[in-house]
Formats: structure tokens, C-alpha cells, sequence
């Protein structure tokens, strides 16, 4: 899947948050990252704009509202290089 | 679903009725006539620094450099004092970083020494603190905020001015905050330098501030360059303002903020202080109800409060309050990173900073209370 990456820089020098464009809605983004092995998935319908957040077994947490197509990733930032490559290369393997 | 504004305390928004008409009739109609004009001929920086003047409390309003910013005018002021190794600085830990940066700065290149006096525990500097580390210190320079962009405690500027100067100091005071929201009478405070910009109280566009630097005061300009005027000497005209004035000005900007000064003018802040505070204190009631713990400085202040909720994480109810409810706030360390420790809030993560304008209603601060509500509601889990 094609996306687009921006560092969302913050007041704290060793924040790793990026912003993804992806080309499915949240809600879409959210089922497939269910499917990922021992990723913790939650939904909040109770927010005025619904949103959803995971933890992914290497620390990386994923925010994002269902109807958008657009999420916040935060990596670990003493392993955000590795977090960052994975997580990037399974969104590119996306369908 | 229309956006809540209350981020005031870093760039006002909305501006000033006729500010935005301004800006664009000063990039459509010709340029001025930077600093050559005869009396036919419109000077919207002159206009701006009477304007300012009135504002401030002075009488000479050509002791106003004009310049982008108030980091340009702490910048001016702070390099522009010729300081000298070993010399000391008094300044606190509620600076900005367009203080704190200077100064170190400095430290780092002349061997300045920078002692920061922590405030109380609402972000404000104590008069008798302030004394006691004057006669310790025997600064050459002290460098004050009016008041906090963190908490909105404002300082009693005379009182620090009049201690300053009774151990020999001069005093340059921070009035990002405060000028078009405090009254303000730099002239009877006494104070030496103020640094001020034009928009967030005053109301106008980004990109415009300054200096004002009392009379009988001179600084060696930090910047220097093209001035329109005396191109043939090889230094800066000697006289204020241009002195401290390389290069074009934003011509746009302070056509902007010329129109937000005369509104104000003929709308004192005065009208809707009252009001707006008012609702601050609402919104800090609303708040502790919730389980917030908010920096309370009590008056004087600005319309700013900063809060943390247990362990909700600051940037994340920001994050959420933005995404999910179209309310903007402010959250971190608000470029003041040594003040967190006297508010007794972990410098790791900061707080979460709204400020109001006079522009904000009560359904504001209801939209934003309600947001809170549902995100406690949902548990920090859930940001």
C-alpha cells in the first residue's frame, strides 16, 4: 500500500511520532492490523469521532480515527529504528 | 462542526476586526516609502509606534524598534547590551526560551553567568525572592517575564523594576503576554527595555514586535544592514529606532497591527476582561471537578491556565481534544522548560495550556469541559 510519511516533531527532542497518510479509512486499517499476531487492538465508539489505538508486540502504538485516512504511529525512541522499518515495510506490503 | 480556539497564548486567533483587510490593502496598494516620506506620505511604522506608545505608557514613541518578534527584541536587547565575561544575569525559571536560549548562549560564548530564581509554585516571581537574589548576585542585567506563558501569573513589573534598579541592574521585561491585555506603564515602572509582539494579546499578525529601550539608554544594534537612510556610513544611523532596524520590515504585518491597535482603541480590552476571566475561572472550577490539577496563580494574570489530568498524558488529551473534538489547546513544555519543577509538574511531560481571548464565549469552555468529560470517562487507556 502507498503511503506518506511525516515526522510530527514536538517540545521533546527524543519524540519519534509520525504521521501516515495511508489509502484505506481507519476503520479498514484497523481490521487489518486486528489480524496481526499479538497486536492489541481497541475501539472507541464513544469519542465524538470514533478512534481506535493498538500496541504492536515491539512497543510501536497506532492511533488513528476510523473515518480517516490518517494515523499517528509512536515508536520507542531507543528502538525507533527497527520499529519503524518494520512497521513501515508491513504497511507498504498492505493490499 | 466550527474549531475552538484556545491557543491564545501562543498566536491570537481570530484577529482583530479589519486586520486581515489591512494586510491584504498593504499588498495590493504601493509599498511605503521606507523611511523616506515626506508628510504626504503614510508611515504605518510610525503610526504603529504611537499606537504602541499609547499602549505601553510612554511618551517617545520613537524609543519603539520595530522588528518580527519578541524573540527579535529579547534578541536586541540581550546581545545589544555589550555584556562582558563574568558579567551576571538574574533571570527566573518562567522564561521563555527566547530568553533562556540568548542567555545561554552567551554563557556558552562569553562566560556570562545565568542565575535562574524559581517562582512560587504558580509561576510567579516573589518580590522579596527577588531582593534577596539581587543582593547576592549583584546582576548587571535582569531579564523578567510579565508574566507566564504557562500559568498567566503576571509579575509586579514596577516593584521588580524598582529592586532591579536599587542594586544597579537594568531590567528587560518580557511583555509577549501581556502588552493589549495588562494596562501597562513602562514609563512610570521605569523599566529599561521591554520586548514585546503583535500576535497574541494585541491582537495582530505574526511576523510583527519589538523593543521599546527607555530614553537615555543605547544598545549596540545585533542586527545590522540596508536602513533605507545613511547608506553612505559604514555603521547604523545613531538614532532610535532605526538604529536597531536592519532591513525591510513586514510592511503587511504592521499594517495589520495598526488596524488591531486602533480597534482596540476604540474597544478597550478593559470591556470584556472582566468577562473573560470569568470564564477562565470556570473553566478551573470545571476542570478540578474533573480531577485536574491546575495552576491557580490567582489575579493579576492572563486568561492562560495549564493543567495535567493523573495519567493522562498531556500531548495525548491535546491530540484527542484536537482530533476528536476540534478544540485546540496547547500542550508540552510551551518553550518555557524550567518552570515545570516549580509547578510541581514533571518537565517529561509537561501540561496541557488553554487560553482564552477576549474572542472566546461561554460555549467554549462548555465544548471543552464536555470533551474532558468524555475522555476521562473513556480512561487514559483509550488516548
Amino acid at each position: 500500500m502507498h503511503y506518506e510519511a511525516k515526522k510530527l516533531e514536538n517540545c521533546f527532542a527524543d519524540a519519534e511520532n509520525y504521521e501516515y497518510r495511508i489509502a484505506i479509512s481507519g476503520e479498514r486499517f484497523s481490521r487489518l492490523l486486528a489480524e496481526q499476531p499479538e497486536a492489541e487492538l481497541r475501539v472507541n465508539e464513544r469519542l465524538r469521532r470514533p478512534t481506535f489505538i493498538a500496541a504492536l508486540p515491539d512497543g510501536t502504538r497506532i492511533k488513528g480515527e476510523l473515518a480517516k485516512e490518517l494515523i499517528r504511529v509512536i515508536y520507542t525512541p531507543e528502538k525507533v529504528a527497527t520499529q519503524k522499518a518494520a512497521f513501515e515495510a508491513w504497511l507498504s506490503g498492505l493490499e | 462542526m466550527a474549531q475552538v480556539y484556545l491557543n491564545n497564548a501562543a498566536t491570537s486567533w481570530p484577529k482583530a476586526p479589519g486586520v486581515a483587510e489591512a494586510v491584504a490593502g498593504a499588498v495590493t496598494e504601493l509599498p511605503g516609502a521606507a523611511n523616506r516620506g515626506g508628510l504626504e506620505d503614510f508611515d504605518v511604522f510610525a503610526a504603529v509606534r504611537q499606537q504602541l506608545a499609547r499602549v505601553m505608557g510612554i511618551s517617545d514613541y520613537n524609543r519603539i524598534a520595530l522588528g518580527s518578534n519578541a524573540t527579535w527584541g529579547l534578541n536586541a536587547a540581550i546581545f545589544g547590551l555589550d555584556l562582558k565575561p563574568g558579567d551576571r544575569v538574574l533571570t527566573t525559571t518562567a522564561e521563555h526560551n527566547s530568553v533562556l536560549r540568548p542567555l545561554f548562549a552567551l554563557s556558552q560564548s562569553l562566560g556570562v553567568q545565568v542565575e535562574y530564581l524559581p517562582t512560587d509554585a504558580t509561576g510567579r516571581v516573589s518580590p522579596q525572592a527577588w531582593e534577596v537574589a539581587l543582593e547576592r548576585l549583584r546582576p548587571r542585567l535582569c531579564v523578567v517575564t510579565h508574566a507566564s506563558n504557562v500559568s498567566g501569573a503576571a509579575n509586579d513589573a514596577a516593584a521588580l523594576t524598582a529592586l532591579s534598579h536599587a542594586r544597579g541592574a537594568k531590567l528587560l521585561l518580557d511583555m509577549s503576554q501581556t502588552l493589549g491585555w495588562l494596562d501597562c506603564s513602562l514609563e512610570a515602572w521605569g523599566v529599561d527595555m521591554a520586548a514585546f509582539t503583535g500576535h497574541k494579546y494585541l491582537l495582530g499578525p505574526q511576523g510583527t514586535g519589538g523593543l521599546y529601550l527607555r530614553p537615555g539608554l543605547e544598545l549596540s544594534p545585533h542586527l545590522v544592514g540596508g536602513t533605507g537612510i545613511h547608506s553612505d556610513l559604514d555603521t547604523m544611523p545613531a538614532q532610535m529606532p532605526g538604529h536597531l532596524e536592519a532591513g525591510t520590515n513586514n510592511e503587511p504585518g504592521f499594517h495589520g497591527l495598526l488596524a488591531a491597535l486602533r480597534w482596540a482603541a476604540d474597544n478597550p480590552v478593559a470591556e470584556d476582561r472582566e468577562a473573560t476571566l470569568a470564564r477562565l475561572e470556570r473553566l478551573e472550577s470545571g476542570l478540578a471537578a474533573l480531577g485536574a490539577a491546575v495552576v491557580s496563580p490567582g489575579r493579576p494574570c492572563t486568561p492562560v491556565l495549564s493543567f495535567t489530568l493523573g495519567s493522562f498524558a498531556p500531548d495525548l488529551i491535546g491530540a484527542t481534544l484536537r482530533d476528536s473534538y476540534d478544540i485546540l489547546v496547547r500542550t508540552g513544555l510551551h518553550c518555557a522548560p524550567k518552570i515545570f519543577s516549580s509547578l510541581g509538574i514533571n518537565p517529561k511531560s509537561g501540561s496541557v495550556r488553554v487560553s482564552l481571548s477576549r474572542f472566546n464565549s461561554d460555549d467554549d469552555i462548555t465544548a471543552l469541559l464536555d470533551a474532558l468529560a468524555e475522555i476521562v470517562a473513556a480512561g487514559p487507556e483509550w488516548l
